[in-house]
């Protein structure tokens, strides 16, 4: 019996120790936001906020690596799908779904419920972001429970990044009626397969998320998510100071300073997705049959570039919070090339091309005039950046001292789209929050997709060498083949200058001290969230509120 | 007195009426739509935005949807808020108390301070004290809402930290003596300026009162200069502000807004902000309704008021 009393002890130890591992564990992180979540299903997000949380309540088939590798399979971690064959021809692959996976009202996740997921993002009504991602799938159909097959209609190196943004839905809760996903009673009080389940959302105000305890990857060591909202990006930030909230997605680079002056706050950089450009428009804006006046002409485009400081620029609004782009690519793409020749900077030579285009500078007010004719275009801004509100201030500057009168119009969101997609503009500061695959450039700078040219290319700007160039990058099965072609493509549109690309942002979060943060993803920085957790030394009161 | 309530009701459904077209219209002739948003993130196609206007009727003639949401209106259907999701009549339900709670505190405090100190300023008009009030008083007026709400929020969330920056409750916290902690700041920057402008108002109007013959009769009588102050020179200098602040009504609903955005106190004027931001027409419209429903209510309330602080008026109603 004395024999046995040390054993009894261990075992009393190790349960101590579980618990005392459990009560490690725990607390509550809240995020303040600039806007609230659009949506909450994965079809109907259009938001960076609706994708937070969509992203943490819905689990996808498969996960892109933090490699964000999007060529092949072999950068793919398993989520729903717990493994994967592809058929002999590779026009189909077969997932196994996890057999543990479960809806948050405990239903198990089956493969009917990836087939719904593929539909909803398809049905146009739900105006999917994804959508353009699938289109080289040809069908998803369930064999049984716990086997889903995709085929594709051609073989492409990206295939298998396309089964990455299909988010199974639970079929048995969708409307029955085939009424629309927008107002369904699941899009108001979602049930999903994720780490975190709804608990409330009051509109405007903040979001509530709880850990799922038998969640089939582990239980989240964090025991709830709390979003709150704040329109004032400023209250945000005091949010954060004031230790009412833990952490801010984005701190300006003017803002810095005062984040660093409180104790309790962390900052953590990363590589973004976002780039900024000024943009030319290639079409009259009054008659978008014609070519514009100006912008029309390539050497006048190169002029402007070679006029442009674009280094100064950048470092006088971020000084090394953000990197100077050359391309419409992003550093976290696999395509990404540091070789890429912008435009050099060189006024001498743009006065003297300007000179030659029979621009001449006018004495009586410093602006360069032809035929009568001032030098000068309209730059059409959005309100709520004030980045690049500060890079037109600069490039403005600097235009002046070769002769180029650039008038600044700055619009408030809605209209500055709106006259976007018109064309009603010479020259606009643009910005794009692309993607890991580097194929979306075919949207945004090409010429020969429905989504492209006239709508996101508002600058209508086509040049068959790039499209073809990307094409090639696109369907390229080798990677380094891929990142090749993509290059060249870079390299065009980098001489034809339809923009002059000027930043990439780093952008720079605020969080709490008190938690132990695995990883920071530039895809998406909620993507480790369900690995968090809090140094129990420093926890607040809030993190001993008890799980729900 | 039943006549002219019923005329004074229909007038503001006119009203009413008129603020609710001119919103549905003037929200339809601004630039974009509920479904422009996601344009700087590449991927989204234009066919997709252009299935969601056609399923919510925005690519029919204004007229229709007009008489579309008037029908809908008349079943009590306010429509879909694309930005919240879910049914305007739950945003609202949801919101409304939450702005009534702050506007009614900031009003109903400034009324009650702006009225004590104006007649204490009013009655002791050649004091030192009262003319250095009364400067404040005009600086307060003076200092537009968000920037006094601003400065309120740096020296007392930031600075001191004794009250919360934002929001209607601590996480983890709750109850009401939270609630009244968040509310201080927000309803604190309305009662400034609400009590600002009504204590000059009372100012000069007890000024005026206090050297009219009743005054000095109940003097003569003996009166405690108490008593005359608060039962005689009250009840007859008030009448003027009540008429004041049923037109600050408007201005109070306005300085909402900017107050709910800035402490993140979610209510109709915050959302209403964004839904604009938005475009987001049916929680516009909606939004717009309640609150000039309210505001012409309360403006009701205020006549009704004022007519009993002074008989001579209900003949003039």
């Amino acid at each position: 019996m004395r024999r046995r009393f040390p054993l009894v002890l261990v075992l009393l130890a190790a349960a101590c120790a579980g618990d005392a591992s459990r009560n490690s564990a725990g607390g509550t992180v809240v995020v303040a936001t600039a806007a609230d979540a659009d949506a909450m299903l994965p079809p109907l997000v259009r938001t960076t906020q609706g994708r937070f949380a969509s992203e943490l309540l819905f689990d996808p088939l498969v996960e892109i690596g933090a490699s964000l590798n999007t060529v092949g399979d072999t950068d793919f971690q398993p989520r729903l799908a717990e493994r994967w064959t592809w058929s002999a021809d590779s026009l189909a692959i077969t997932f196994e779904l996890n057999a543990k996976a479960k809806w948050h009202d405990g239903r198990p996740v089956t493969a009917t419920d990836v087939e719904a997921g593929y539909l909803a993002l398809m049905d146009s009504v739900n105006g999917a972001a994804a959508r353009a991602n699938l289109s080289g799938v040809e069908s998803v159909t369930a064999d049984g429970d716990r086997r889903v097959i995709i085929r594709y209609s051609a073989r492409a190196p990206e295939q298998f990044y396309a089964a990455s943004v299909i988010f199974p839905l639970p079929a048995h809760l969708l409307p029955s009626d085939g009424g629309p996903l927008t107002t369904s009673a699941l899009a108001r009080n979602p049930i999903g397969s994720g780490p975190f389940r709804f608990v409330a959302w009051e509109p405007l105000e903040r979001l509530e998320l709880a850990a799922v305890e038998d969640y089939y990857r582990g239980r989240a060591p964090l025991d709830r998510v709390i979003v709150t909202v704040s329109p004032e990006p400023a209250t945000a930030q005091a949010k954060v100071w004031a230790e009412e909230a833990d952490v801010i997605e984005i701190v300006p680079s003017g803002d810095i300073p005062e984040a660093l002056s409180h104790p309790h706050v962390r900052l953590v950089t990363g590589n973004g997705f976002d780039y900024a450009y000024m943009g030319f428009n290639l079409r009259d804006s009054r008659n978008r049959e014609r070519p514009h006046p100006l912008f029309a002409n390539l050497a006048l485009r190169r002029a402007i570039a070679q006029a442009v400081d674009r280094e100064q620029v950048v470092r006088a609004i971020f000084d090394t919070l953000a990197y100077l782009a050359n391309a419409p690519v992003v550093h976290r793409q696999f395509t990404y090339d540091s070789t890429i020749r912008a435009v050099p900077l060189d006024r001498a030579r743009a006065a003297a091309v300007l000179d030659s285009l029979g621009w001449r500078v006018d004495a009586r007010d410093g602006v360069r005039r032809r035929n009568g004719q001032r030098l000068t275009f309209t730059a059409l801004i959005p309100g709520s950046s004030r980045n690049r509100e500060r890079a037109a201030v600069l490039i403005q500057e600097q235009l002046r001292s070769v002769g180029v009168a650039m008038e600044i119009e700055r619009t408030e969101n809605r209209t500055f789209t709106q006259m976007r997609q018109d064309g009603k503009f010479d020259v606009v500061f643009g910005g794009w929050l692309t993607v890991p695959s580097p194929g979306t450039v075919r949207g945004t700078w090409g010429s020969s997709t429905r989504e492209g040219w006239g709508n996101l290319n508002d600058g209508r700007w086509e040049n068959p060498a790039f499209d073809s160039a990307v094409q090639a990058g696109v369907n390229a099965m080798d990677r380094n083949q891929a990142r090749a072609n993509f290059s060249r493509a870079y390299q065009v549109i980098a001489d034809d200058v339809p923009a002059l690309f000027l930043y990439e942002l780093r952008p720079v979060a605020a969080v709490h001290k008190r938690f132990v943060i695995p990883a920071w993803r530039a895809d998406g920085w909620w993507r480790s969230l369900h690995e968090w957790s809090i140094d129990p030394a420093q926890r607040l009161p809030r993190d001993a509120r008890p799980a729900n | 007195m039943l006549r002219v309530l019923t005329t004074r009701l229909f007038q503001a459904a006119i009203v009413v009426w008129l603020v609710v077209t001119a919103s549905f219209v003037l929200i339809r002739l601004a630039p974009g739509d509920p479904f422009f948003s996601s344009l700087e993130q590449a991927g989204v196609g234009s066919e997709d935005a252009s299935a969601m206007r056609q399923r919510f009727g925005y690519e029919r003639p204004i007229s229709e949807q007009y008489l579309r949401y008037l029908g809908g209106l008349a079943q009590g259907d306010f429509g879909w808020s694309h930005s919240r999701a879910r049914p305007v009549r739950e945003v609202i339900a949801a919101l409304l108390p939450n702005t009534l709670l702050l506007a009614g505190t900031g009003l109903s405090l400034g009324l009650v301070f702006g009225v004590l100190i104006g007649t204490w300023q009013g009655w002791h008009a050649e004091s030192r004290w009262s003319r250095y009030s009364d400067r404040l008083m005009l600086g307060l007026a003076s200092v537009p809402e968000f920037i006094l709400a601003l400065l309120l929020a740096m020296v007392f969330a930031l600075e001191l930290r004794v009250l919360p920056v934002s929001g209607m409750h601590s996480e983890g916290v709750g109850g009401l003596a939270d609630l009244l902690q968040h509310l201080v700041l927000p309803a604190g920057t309305l009662c400034l300026g609400v009590t600002a402008l009504l204590a000059r108002h009372q100012r000069s109007a007890t000024r005026h009162v206090r050297d009219a013959e009743f005054i000095r009769a109940a003097r003569a009588s003996g009166i405690s200069e108490g008593r005359i102050v608060w039962r005689h020179a009250l009840r007859n200098s008030i009448a003027p502000v009540l008429t004041v602040l049923g037109s600050l009504l408007g201005t109070v609903a306005s300085g909402t807004l900017l107050i709910e955005r800035i402490y993140d106190w979610p209510g109709m004027g915050r959302a209403m902000l964004e839904a604009v931001g938005q475009r987001d027409y049916p929680l516009v419209s909606g939004a717009v309704l309640v609150t000039s429903l309210v505001v012409v209510a309360a403006t009701l309330i205020s006549d009704l008021l004022v007519a009993w602080a002074n008989p001579r008026l209900r003949r003039s109603l």
